[in-house]
């Protein structure tokens, strides 16, 4: 069943055309990618899901059109947009207090337990804690709101490596059930394919591919072949994912006319790269 | 309620400097008393004793002391309200750039514009009110032994002064909340450059072209004596000079101006305050509500 539902959506800056046309899903129930580029849409098309942004055409939450810049619909969503746009002039302790009193969703339980795993400093400034410390009071916040919409634009953008695992690994263990959904937009492909239900692939603003990882998986394989054997992917829709001195790692389509070779299944980066090359062939 | 609770809660912590201003404003006047006492000794006697002398001549004396307690006040209350607190309200998110944090709470913008108010208009204005309470009582205290003015006429007055300031601060207040929804920085020295411009302006285009205008302050200035444009000004200076005038005694006189000047602004004119300034409020409301996000 569907939760969000974008409908021949059109946004222009100027003389950019940030989204063409888009029309496009998100299931209930489901944790889904929104991939792309830098400057690909994927901000874009977020905002104007929840409100920020202008666009024609038609976005529908839960059945109900999105109004520009409407804050109700943030009773049932929450949106993680830069870590960096917490509030720096609090402490970590007045902060909690004042977003548990704002927040009619906020559960109080799940929060003591996700900030008595944080090791986060009550006392200190927001502005004086490292980037990581201000995710995970973000994330803990976020967390422990009954909402059950979860959208995240970049938001391990700037963090390590070890931080970002660990961002994506409360998200499955703290806050998805199959009554909520998130959305996550992201350009590090690789990092989110091991929670991910669902990808949506977009480019220079059109939507290039939606559709569940079990079946995207099922519609390409990673081939292994020679570099002298180039040739035989002339007439074949196909990305080079890895180039070595004698063998190279090719992309195709389950279904081309191609064998022999070592075949393997792509990951989602993989995926991404040949969707990406291929826009007018996905299959 | 609780939400707004939240709100105000942060408001208050956020402003918690510029709220302390008058405190410590005050605070520094006492002890410069207090220096001025210990190094060069005030002679209470003998200021008593010229108070005496002066008893019935008005705005001398305790009187006196009232009315730059009242001045001191009102300029507290222009410098926090309209320079620091208000100029900033709508704002301050933009500034410290987390406006989209905010953003993506569930809080109806009225409750944001609501809790502006408070915290900026009227807990000030309180704030204010309470430290002229104070100021006249401790000057009474020290002063009041041989005046014929009673504590209570001092307070009813200082009390009706600041009646008469609260529309005016409501319309000050909320032009500058309503600027602060639609500019993103630098409110008032913005509004202060815009006027002083318009005004050399005219100025210019008076002197050049011989036409007779009124520069902006000006028509400003005639717009806050007179809001209802019936052609008087709110306060009737002449039925003023007369109450207090008809009254026998210097202190039966300054509650008669008293309630002369807190009752004017009930009138068309307060009025016209009041309703220009609700309009600025709420046009605050759908200017933050609708205002791009960067």
């Amino acid at each position: 069943m569907e939760l969000v539902k974008v409908a021949n959506v059109t946004k222009k800056y100027k003389d950019l055309l940030a989204l063409d046309h888009v029309n496009t899903e998100v299931n209930k129930g489901r944790i889904v990618g929104l991939v792309g580029k830098n400057g690909a849409g994927k901000s874009t098309l977020m905002k104007c899901i929840i409100g920020f942004t202008k666009c024609e055409g038609e976005i529908f939450i839960n059945g109900e059109q999105i109004k520009y810049m409407e804050h109700k619909i943030f009773e049932d969503t929450a949106f993680i947009p830069d870590i960096n746009s917490l509030d720096g002039r609090f402490t970590v302790k007045a902060f909690i207090k004042f977003f548990k009193g704002v927040h009619p969703k906020f559960n109080e339980e799940r929060f003591e337990k996700l900030f008595a795993a944080s090791n986060l400093p009550l006392d200190k400034k927001i502005s004086k804690l490292s980037k990581g410390m201000k995710t995970k009071l973000y994330l803990i916040l976020i967390l422990a709101l009954d909402v059950s919409f979860l959208i995240l634009d970049e938001p391990t953008l700037g963090l390590d490596i070890v931080y970002r695992n660990e961002f994506y690994n409360t998200i499955l263990s703290s806050f998805y059930n199959e009554e909520r959904t998130v959305l996550i937009s992201t350009h590090q492909v690789e990092e989110i394919e091991h929670i991910l239900h669902d990808l949506i692939i977009i480019d220079q603003g059109k939507i290039l591919t939606n559709d569940t990882l079990d079946n995207l998986l099922t519609y390409y394989k990673l081939i292994t072949i020679d570099a002298k054997d180039r040739d035989k992917l002339k007439d074949i829709p196909h990305k080079v994912v890895t180039e070595g001195l004698s063998a190279i790692e090719v992309v195709v389509p389950r279904k081309a006319n191609i064998t022999g070779f070592k075949e393997a299944i792509p990951n989602l980066a993989h995926i991404f790269l040949y969707t990406l090359e291929n826009s007018n062939e996905t299959v | 309620m609780k939400q707004f609770k939240s709100l105000l809660t942060r408001d208050i912590y956020l402003n918690k400097w510029s709220l302390l201003l008058p405190f410590i404003v005050v605070a520094l006047c006492y002890l410069l008393i207090i220096i001025i006492d210990m190094r060069w000794g005030i002679d209470l006697a003998n200021i008593n004793y010229q108070m005496e002398g002066a008893k019935n001549i008005p705005f001398m004396g305790l009187i006196g002391v009232v009315i730059g307690n009242i001045w001191l006040s009102g300029a507290l209350l222009s410098l926090v309200v309209l320079v620091i607190m208000t100029p900033n309200a709508l704002n301050d998110n933009i500034k410290n750039h987390c406006e989209i944090f905010y953003k993506c709470l569930p809080i109806p913008p009225w409750k944001v514009v609501a809790s502006k108010v408070v915290s900026c208009m009227l807990i000030p204005l309180a704030i204010v009110l309470s430290l002229a309470f104070l100021n006249t009582g401790i000057a009474y205290l020290f002063l009041g032994k041989t005046s014929v003015i009673s504590l209570a006429t001092l307070l009813r007055f200082t009390f009706s002064t600041m009646v008469f300031s609260v529309p005016y601060l409501m319309l000050f207040g909320s032009f500058f909340i309503f600027l602060s929804g639609i500019l993103r920085k630098k409110v008032f020295v913005r509004f202060i450059g815009v006027l002083f411009g318009a005004n050399i302006v005219i100025q210019i285009f008076k002197s050049l072209s011989g036409i007779q205008i009124k520069t902006l302050s000006e028509y400003i200035n005639l717009w806050l004596l007179n809001p209802s444009f019936t052609g008087s000004s709110i306060i009737d200076v002449d039925k003023l000079v007369n109450g207090f005038m008809n009254k026998m005694t210097l202190d039966s006189g300054i509650q008669e101006v008293s309630n002369l000047i807190a009752s004017s602004i009930f009138s068309w004119d307060g009025f016209c305050l009041v309703i220009t300034s609700v309009i600025l409020l709420t046009g605050s409301v759908y200017a933050y509500k609708f205002r791009k996000l960067d």
